[in-house]
């Protein structure tokens, strides 16, 4: 018979945001409301953060490759049959990287000029860790790391919450949203945290609760507004969906929907407001960053200096078909983070947003025929004009199996810690020094909380 | 699912509790071994009781509502572990299951999520096909639909994670609500606006001409508003029967008299009482006092 199912764009709708960790008695559930007014340090500028998550586990090993001599050699042996050939590869020639020489995908052509011009930077191997480890540490089994390591849902939560060690409610875009939303959008009616892709750990704050919105913009609930017959309608249907309630549950309830019927006509007037915008790719991600670039186009309508977004990828999860599948996923990415910036240079702010990647976790080096199975460390990407680009950051690892960073099947021990990734995010966006560590509560067991990408 | 032995390593294993697989055993034994001990071990019959309980009556049900339902999984009552019959019968007939007082207890009750709400609607309301086949279309689309359809779930992980619990209230209160974790603004929207067409159309508007494309219109399913609309010329029993279909006779005074009201400003002759009819249905759908199960 017929397929029941009509597929396309089901994936582009199913925006559901994984590993909301949130269990009950965060332990930090303090008022932060109190540090966000201490920490309020008016800034007349805008700023944008962008999260890209990369759901499934980003294959790092095909994303970029030392593509050289012996290099490139321990990679395809590692690899066999899913390693990239030299050809597909582009190279990249990074400032101040001494490593062996770097190639990238060409699946993300659209990313190289931007790479060149210094808009775009590598963080390599970064990953969720407790505390810095060695693989002495690991191999003796006495180091402190991430419960479930290399489990998606585990892991998506660990990165999202910034707190591997610890059961958190929140995330770290959440905290940070808690930090700032007083101080710089004071009178704005939307959250400063706004996603595309359903709810989220990462944007959960204390305070902050995310904004959902579609790629359509804001949507509306036709019947609220009575046309024609549903004028008999119109007014008990508001009242049964937002008056205040004695359950629990049916007052959370009423809370959504008084937040969906309340902003959706202020958004749709900012959005109107906005100028057409170049075109976008039509992928699910293209769509999501173009809804993106016109709610920062609409950024002063909406009242809003500070503004933090939440966008999602998948079929990053490449156990089967990792060649075809991964370099469709990353031609995405490409693309569409190519159309992202350029639409910030016609909004004239793109030295103001900051566009990063994420992911659950790597995934290991040894490939298992038709793919690569899950890892830890991954390299990530930050886009923006703020960047200090075209340089690599963090610490490239060896390519290779039973490599200094192996542990086990080229699964990366990572060497730059989500906490410092973040805290020079927070750091760009305004967070004060002194409440980096109120982002990220781990952050002083490692190095650095700057590492130098904006600056 | 079949055994290819060429793929199985031989070598001894040693899984949970102690549990030694030894060398050189064959992979279907071995996975009988492996498939044993998780049955065995103690968490399963609390872990598929809590997620029951759960999915099927309150999302946070008491630690001893919990142990009693284990209890029934762990022993039947004649001596049988894993009695499914025994484990449902112990959730639906337990007394904090049947105590009519957590109609009002604040914290009693769960989401129904998109899905079940769907459902319960259709089958209410006795929908059928020509055909006798049931298409359904895009129920997944958050914007223009329900946000959730059968078998179509983004990725293994389900529609949302049991621990869920939406930021605010409900974490502060230490309560769990995972379908909240697919309630947002979106999906308020996107379900508010399918519903009223659903309740509108009799769910037969993908019979218009636009959807031609997912298939032959006698596969498309209708819901039946006959029995209702013999009633539409009396709103008080319109609603006594909705209430009975859809709320299990648990709408409060409030409620009613909102959807009373509506009903009786709606004329009764539209479309033969047809729209008094849709107009009741939709609210009832979108009301939180059916959205949350009691």
């Amino acid at each position: 018979m017929a397929n029941i199912h009509h597929h396309v764009g089901r994936r582009d709708f199913l925006k559901r945001a994984s590993a909301a960790t949130a269990l009950a008695g965060t332990p930090f559930a303090a008022n932060l409301l109190a540090l966000g007014a201490a920490s309020a340090q008016p800034v007349s500028g805008y700023k944008a953060l962008v999260c890209i998550f990369l759901n499934g586990g980003n294959d790092q090993s095909n994303t970029v490759v030392p593509m050289t001599g012996s290099a490139f050699d321990a990679y395809a042996r590692a690899r066999q049959s899913v390693a990239l050939p030299a050809s597909q590869l582009i190279s990249l020639s990074p400032q101040g990287y001494n490593g062996p020489a770097l190639g990238l995908n060409a699946s993300l052509s659209s990313l190289k000029p931007l790479f060149d011009q210094g808009k775009v930077a590598l963080l390599s191997n970064v990953g969720t860790l407790v505390t810095p480890i060695t693989l002495a540490q690991w191999n003796a089994g006495t180091a402190r790391v991430p419960a479930q390591l290399f489990s998606h849902s585990d892991q998506q939560g660990a990165w999202q919450t910034g707190i591997p060690d610890r059961v958190s409610a929140s995330g770290w875009l959440g905290r940070i949203g808690d930090l700032t939303a007083g101080a710089f959008n004071p009178g704005s009616h939307v959250s400063i945290a706004i996603s595309t892709a359903g709810n989220n750990v990462m944007q959960t704050g204390n305070s902050t609760i995310q904004y959902q919105i579609t790629t359509a913009g804001a949507v509306r609930i036709n019947a609220v507004y009575g046309p024609d017959r549903w004028s008999y309608v119109a007014a008990p249907l508001r009242r049964l969906m937002t008056e205040p309630r004695t359950n629990v549950l049916e007052a959370e309830l009423t809370k959504v929907a008084g937040r969906a019927i309340g902003t959706e006509s202020e958004v749709s007037t900012a959005l109107a407001s906005v100028s057409p915008l170049a075109s976008f790719p039509d992928t699910s991600l293209g769509r999501q960053l173009q809804i993106v670039a016109r709610m920062i186009g609409a950024r002063n309508a909406l009242s809003q200096k500070r503004q933090i977004f939440f966008v999602e990828a998948r079929g990053y999860d490449t156990h089967d078909g990792l060649i075809p599948d991964h370099n469709n996923v990353l031609k995405q990415l490409g693309d569409a983070m190519a159309a992202f910036y350029q639409a910030t240079v016609t909004l004239g702010v793109a030295q103001d947003v900051t566009a990063f990647t994420a992911s659950d976790f790597g995934r290991g080096l040894q490939g298992n025929g038709r793919g690569s199975d899950h890892g830890w460390g991954g390299h990530h990407f930050i886009m923006g004009g703020g960047v200090l680009g075209n340089r690599v950051y963090g610490s490239f690892p060896t390519v290779a199996l039973k490599g200094p960073e192996d542990v086990g099947q080229g699964r990366l021990m990572p060497t730059t810690s989500v906490d410092e990734y973040a805290a020079t995010l927070a750091r760009w966006f305004g967070v004060a020094d002194t409440d980096l560590t109120t982002v990220l509560p781990n952050l002083g067991r490692f190095p650095t909380r700057n590492l130098g990408f904006l600056g | 699912m079949q055994m290819y032995a060429d793929h199985h390593s031989t070598s001894e294993k040693r899984i949970l509790r102690g549990v030694v697989i030894p060398a050189n055993t064959s992979g279907t034994e071995s996975l009988k071994i492996a498939l044993d001990t998780l049955y065995n071990h103690p968490n399963v019959g609390p872990f598929i009781g809590s997620q029951l309980i759960k999915r099927l009556v309150t999302s946070n049900p008491s630690p001893a509502y919990i142990k009693r339902v284990t209890q029934a999984f762990n022993d039947n009552g004649a001596g049988v572990r894993g009695d499914m019959k025994a484990v449902i019968r112990a959730i639906l007939l337990d007394p904090e299951a049947r105590d009519a007082a957590k109609i009002t207890d604040p914290l009693w009750g769960k989401l129904r999520e998109p899905l079940l709400r769907y459902a319960n609607f259709l089958r209410a309301f006795n929908a059928s096909s020509i055909s006798g086949a049931y298409r359904i279309h895009e129920l997944e689309n958050t914007l223009t639909s329900i946000g959730q359809n059968p078998l179509r779930a983004p990725s293994v992980f389900n529609w949302f994670r049991p621990d869920y619990s939406p930021p605010g209230d409900l974490v502060t209160r230490g309560l769990v609500a995972p379908e909240f974790q697919i309630t947002h603004e979106t999906t308020t929207t996107g379900y508010a606006n399918f519903m009223a067409n659903a309740a509108e159309q009799q769910n037969t508007w993908f019979r218009d001409h636009e959807y031609a494309k997912w298939g032959p219109v006698t596969e498309h399913l209708a819901v039946d508003y006959s029995a209702e609309m013999a009633l539409s010329n009396d709103p008080n029993a319109l609603l006594d029967r909705l209430n009975l279909l859809l709320m299990s006779g648990q709408m409060s005074a409030s409620t009613r008299k909102a959807i009373l009201d509506a009903v009786s400003a709606t004329p009764a002759d539209a479309n033969q009482g047809q729209l008094r009819v849709a107009f009741a249905v939709y609210l009832i759908m979108i009301s939180p006092e059916f959205i949350v199960q009691k």
